[in-house]
């Protein structure tokens, strides 16, 4: 039998779900009311909402969830946000029970993914952006590759081609036009420009999801959506998004619900998945990186919906970051800004932008199909972090984090610092956790005692101009084809990622795994 | 006196998370803390008793958590300790016992039952179960200085967009500090050597005058400082930051060449109580009912991956000995490099989590000795606290530091990812509701005070930096959502009951009860 867990929804999720049902009900109504009213209106024309019953997708996709050793990750199935949301799972307590599906020693042993001898892979493939979206889960043949999965660069491209859904058709938000509404703040002129947010060399995995955007659009989809139904939804938008303005096809209210944002489930069973208020926050990741969420109530979305003045199936949320660094008020509008397409469902993102060392403020808000934009809320502003330690750049050093390399750095100054990744085992053990990073020896010889150090010289050709990337270092090839550079080794495996930019456009990568052992007789 | 070639700052922040559990007969998490004090805090008191004995002059600098200050006066946990402590001599003497014929294993059986003893010996008779004293007695002496950091390890640059609650974590740290100890601290351990820009300012507020920063806090520091991380800066308002010395940490830290890893030095991994039968630990893990850790572990890490060889006591403190060495001149060999660049001797800032020494790194106390009995012997490098640095030499450096962290990746990506960041959505919903309320009522009724501070405490709970770290890593990733789920459904509770005027008595004695920490702890510092 088929039963409502209207007794575990919030009074906001409840008064949703009754306007959806066109159910007479106010705001002012307890949620005892509500479950009455809705019930009783259910009851009356026999809603047994079999769409509702009909999403075991996310759940029910043995395939996808089989596949344990590709996606190495229980995260991507089990993640409650996806199972337990109430529209899509009608049998909360037979499927929306995280443990029911995590079977987390099926897919969550290390050993499954690991190459014992490279750990900076099987980190790597740990990594939640590369194997957490659900559309690369929905995609069997795309992950189903051990060996690709096994490399996180090759996980890494499968993102690139795993979500061209998630592309916004230029043509359609591009066009600019005169903006009448008061509240739709942004004109389509005043977009990003293209060069800011397509430079590859600050951040080549941001640059490959922005140089397909429409100018001011980013091609990202919200990174921390929780697999499942929201990559449905997000389907279901795109198509709807190609519908021209005086199409007379119109949605009913209660598929209405599909446009909205906010959190439908935030990873925990004993707290709200909202709160009822509008807002939506920022938080600094990293170099570059920035975690928003947010809420948007019914109320306010259909406020901003109204004042864009545009059917629900012509606008799509957007989260939209400005560059504010060098402004106190960026809520009029400034030039520089990046948009961030969010799915319904949805309630947070990752993003990443070009540029640290900025300031940003983001907004929640409504983009229309002619580029048009309606802010629901705005965020604090953050300042990304630029991490230029002598000389190395953020992404690097987040690099030299990940690959286990030494390399040396800022060769000029006076101390010779150089860094190298470090995360020891004992603090993955426990609770400690200062297991930052550090520099090499300083290699000198006192009080009869022996200090070796080696050091790896490579060398090799390609087309002038082009940028050789070697782990966290950028090389430029000489006029002549050529580059040099030189790498500090360390005990053990050293695994060094080559990557070569094409000055006229291309990209080819390799890896160089090096192993060093110095044996100390006595 | 000639002046030192360089100068070394050794910091150890002791830290666990508040783990009391009066509601079970016993817990493992408790165990944390057990272990801590058998391993870590027991034996570091003991070294420092017997380097003051022989009269040999130290300087180190302890950051000691208000959580674990808490638990280490808790009269409950301490009374289990002792339990703890009884159950782990029982099966060692067992073990020696089992053992006696065994050549090899003989002798570690006998050192851990020897070591078990001394444990009970130093908690029960020399320092009475009372380890803070000992540890203020110290610092009375000048042996050692005491600092502290945020109230619950919350990490800081992650809770700080309500900024209410970063100086709430604050300040009730460092009330409850003077409290236990009669004095304000003057420096501030960042938990995770967390920073974002105006934390410096908040600590300034509240007087203290230093803090430290991970290496790149300084070395991204605007302006450059010219000396990286070998001479503090001036952050602002006259507050001072140092910078960790990277090849201090990576000496320890390097997964591949830190001293830990060497394969003389004791596995902690493989413990008896996993190998052991369960009938013959049947009475050791009685009040657990399951396998766990015993603190038996008899091999040493040996390394390439075959069979453990079983742990050679003599040779494990050898390589500590010989690793102290090592990481004194390796220093020595820093400061050379630096030599007549700078104006003053270079100084190495070295923090290091304390229970790294002896409980993970069963040799490290030896290490730790090793090193302070040769800094004291050759004197080319003399050991200093930051406040004795400061009164020697001015700084004269001012920028203003990096956001940055000693977790992986150097910023927040260890506590702030896919695997913990819904954490922060209900979190800062929170501090703002703890916000808003401390506004409403600057004057509460007792029933209702005693509610909204209990309020604060679980919220404060809930901000631990252990949680996300936990769920990060995987390890025992269950009970740190359930942590946090705890403290926040407890926090809206109370705060719900003590705006309706309908506070349940039972519910808030339960949880006074349970989280029985800071006492000073005021919902109004949550307030605007």
């Amino acid at each position: 039998m088929v039963t409502n867990n209207y007794s575990k929804m919030n009074k906001a999720d409840l008064l949703k779900k009754a306007r959806g049902r066109k159910v007479n009900v106010s705001s002012g109504m307890s949620r005892e009311e509500l479950i009455k009213a809705i019930e009783s209106a259910e009851k009356k024309t026999g809603v047994a909402k079999p769409k509702a019953v009909a999403k075991p997708k996310a759940v029910a996709k043995p395939k996808v969830v089989a596949k344990p050793k590709a996606v190495a990750k229980p995260k991507a199935v089990a993640k409650p946000k996806a199972v337990a949301k109430p529209k899509a799972v009608a049998k909360p307590k037979a499927v929306a029970k995280p443990k029911a599906v995590a079977k987390p020693k099926a897919v969550a042993k290390p050993k499954a993914v690991a190459k014992p001898k490279a750990v900076a892979k099987q980190k790597a493939v740990a990594k939640p952006k590369a194997v957490a979206k659900p559309k690369a889960v929905a995609k069997p043949k795309a992950v189903a590759k051990p060996k690709a999965v096994a490399k996180p660069k090759a996980v890494a491209k499968q993102k690139a081609v795993a979500k061209p859904k998630a592309v916004a058709k230029p043509k359609a938000v591009a066009k600019p036009k005169a903006v009448d509404k008061p509240k739709v703040v942004d004109k389509p002129k005043v977009v990003d420009k293209p060069k800011a947010v397509a430079k590859p060399k600050a951040t080549p995995s941001i640059s490959k999801k922005l140089a397909v955007q429409a100018p001011g659009i980013s091609a990202s989809r919200a990174e921390a959506h929780r697999a499942g139904p929201v990559s449905k939804k997000a389907s279901a938008i795109s198509k709807k998004w190609e519908i021209k303005p005086d199409a007379k096809k119109f949605f009913s209210q209660d598929e209405r619900e599909d446009y909205e944002v906010g959190p439908s489930h935030t990873g925990s069973d004993e707290l709200p998945s909202r709160y009822g208020e509008t807002g939506i926050s920022a938080m600094s990741k990293g170099p570059g990186s920035m975690y928003i969420y947010w809420e948007v109530t019914p109320e306010r979305a259909d406020e901003a919906q109204k004042t864009i003045g545009k059917h629900w199936s012509l606008v799509r949320w957007v989260v939209r970051i400005y560059d504010a660094t060098d402004s106190e008020d960026t809520q009029v509008g400034k030039p520089l800004f990046y948009d961030f397409i969010v799915e319904s469902g949805a309630g947070s993102i990752y993003a990443d932008l070009p540029k640290a060392e900025r300031t940003y403020m983001s907004a929640i808000g409504l983009l229309d199909n002619e580029g048009r934009f309606c802010p629901a809320a705005f965020s604090n502003k953050v300042t990304l972090p630029g991490a230029q330690v002598g000389g190395i750049t953020a992404e690097g050093l987040s690099k030299l984090m990940d690959h286990t390399a030494t390399m040396a750095v800022a060769p000029g100054s006076p101390f010779g610092w150089s860094l190298e990744s470090q995360e020891s085992s004992l603090a993955n053990a426990g609770l400690l956790s200062g297991a930052g990073f550090s520099t090499t020896s300083g290699a000198s010889v006192s009080e009869g005692r022996l200090w070796l150090n080696t050091e790896l010289t490579l060398y090799g050709g390609a087309t002038p101009g082009a940028t050789i990337i070697l782990g966290a270092r950028e090389i430029k090839v000489g006029p002549e084809g050529f580059f040099t550079a030189k790498i500090l080794l360390h005990d053990g495996l050293t695994e060094i990622p080559v990557r070569v930019m094409l000055k006229e456009g291309g990209d080819m990568e390799t890896d160089i795994t090096i192993s060093r052992e110095i044996r100390v007789v006595r | 006196m000639m002046a030192p070639k360089a100068y070394l700052l050794l910091l150890l922040h002791a830290h666990l998370p508040f783990v009391r559990r009066p509601d079970l007969k016993a817990a493992l998490e408790e165990d944390w803390l057990f272990e801590a004090i058998t391993e870590t805090y027991l034996p570091l008191l003991d070294m420092f008793d017997r380097l003051q004995a022989d009269r040999i002059p130290f300087q180190v600098t302890l950051s000691i958590s208000p959580t674990l200050c808490e638990m280490l006066r808790d009269p409950l946990l301490m009374t289990r300790y002792k339990g703890h402590l009884e159950r782990s001599i029982a099966l060692a003497r067992q073990e020696a016992q089992r053992l006696a014929h065994d050549q090899e294993l003989a002798k570690v059986a006998g050192m851990y039952l020897e070591w078990f003893e001394k444990a009970e010996d130093l908690f029960t008779r020399r320092y009475r179960g009372d380890l803070l004293s000992a540890f203020s007695r110290l610092w009375e002496s000048g042996s050692i200085t005491l600092i502290t950091t945020s109230a619950t390890h919350a990490y800081l640059p992650l809770i700080m967009m309500n900024r209410r609650a970063a100086e709430a974590q604050i300040k009730v740290a460092l009330r409850y500090f003077e409290g236990v100890f009669g004095k304000p601290p003057e420096g501030f351990w960042l938990p995770e050597c967390g920073y974002e820009t105006g934390l410096e300012q908040m600590l300034a507020e509240e007087g203290i005058r230093y803090f430290f920063l991970d290496a790149h806090g300084l070395l991204a520091a605007s302006p450059k400082p010219p000396f990286g991380t070998m001479a503090p800066i001036s952050a602002s308002s006259g507050i001072t930051a140092f910078g960790r010395d990277l090849e201090s940490s990576r000496r320890i830290w390097n997964p591949q060449s830190g001293y830990p890893g060497h394969p003389d030095y004791r596995d902690f991994y493989r413990d008896q109580g996993y190998e052991l039968d369960m009938d013959y630990l049947r009475e050791y893990l009685e009040p657990y009912g399951h396998r766990k850790m015993t603190g038996l572990k008899y091999h040493r890490i040996t390394g390439g991956g075959g069979e453990k060889d079983i742990y050679d006591i003599q040779a494990g403190r050898a390589m500590a000995v010989d690793h102290a060495a090592d990481f004194y001149h390796s220093r020595l060999a820093q400061a050379q490099a630096a030599e007549g660049q700078m104006d003053r001797p270079p100084l190495f800032v070295a923090p290091f989590d304390a229970e790294l020494f002896g409980h993970w790194w069963h040799e490290g106390m030896v290490f730790l000795e090793e090193l302070i009995r040769k800094a004291a012997e050759l004197k080319a490098m003399e050991m200093v606290t930051a406040e004795e640095y400061l009164t020697r030499h001015p700084v004269i450096s001012h920028a203003k530091p990096a956001p940055s962290s000693w977790g992986l990746g150097g910023h927040s990506e260890m506590w702030l990812d896919d695997s913990n960041d819904w954490i922060y959505r209900h979190l800062h919903k929170a501090a703002d509701r703890m916000a808003t309320i401390a506004g409403m009522y600057p004057t509460a009724a007792p029933l209702t005070k005693r509610a909204l501070d209990q309020a604060a405490r679980e919220l404060m709970l809930a901000q631990s930096s252990d949680w996300p770290f936990m769920m990060k890593t995987g390890a025992m990733k269950g009970y740190a959502i359930r942590r946090v789920e705890d403290g926040l459904a407890n926090f809206h509770k109370l705060l719900s009951q003590a705006v309706a005027g309908a506070v349940d008595s039972p519910f808030l004695e339960g949880l006074e009860n349970a989280h029985n920490l800071f006492p000073n702890a005021d919902f109004t510092l949550f307030g605007g």
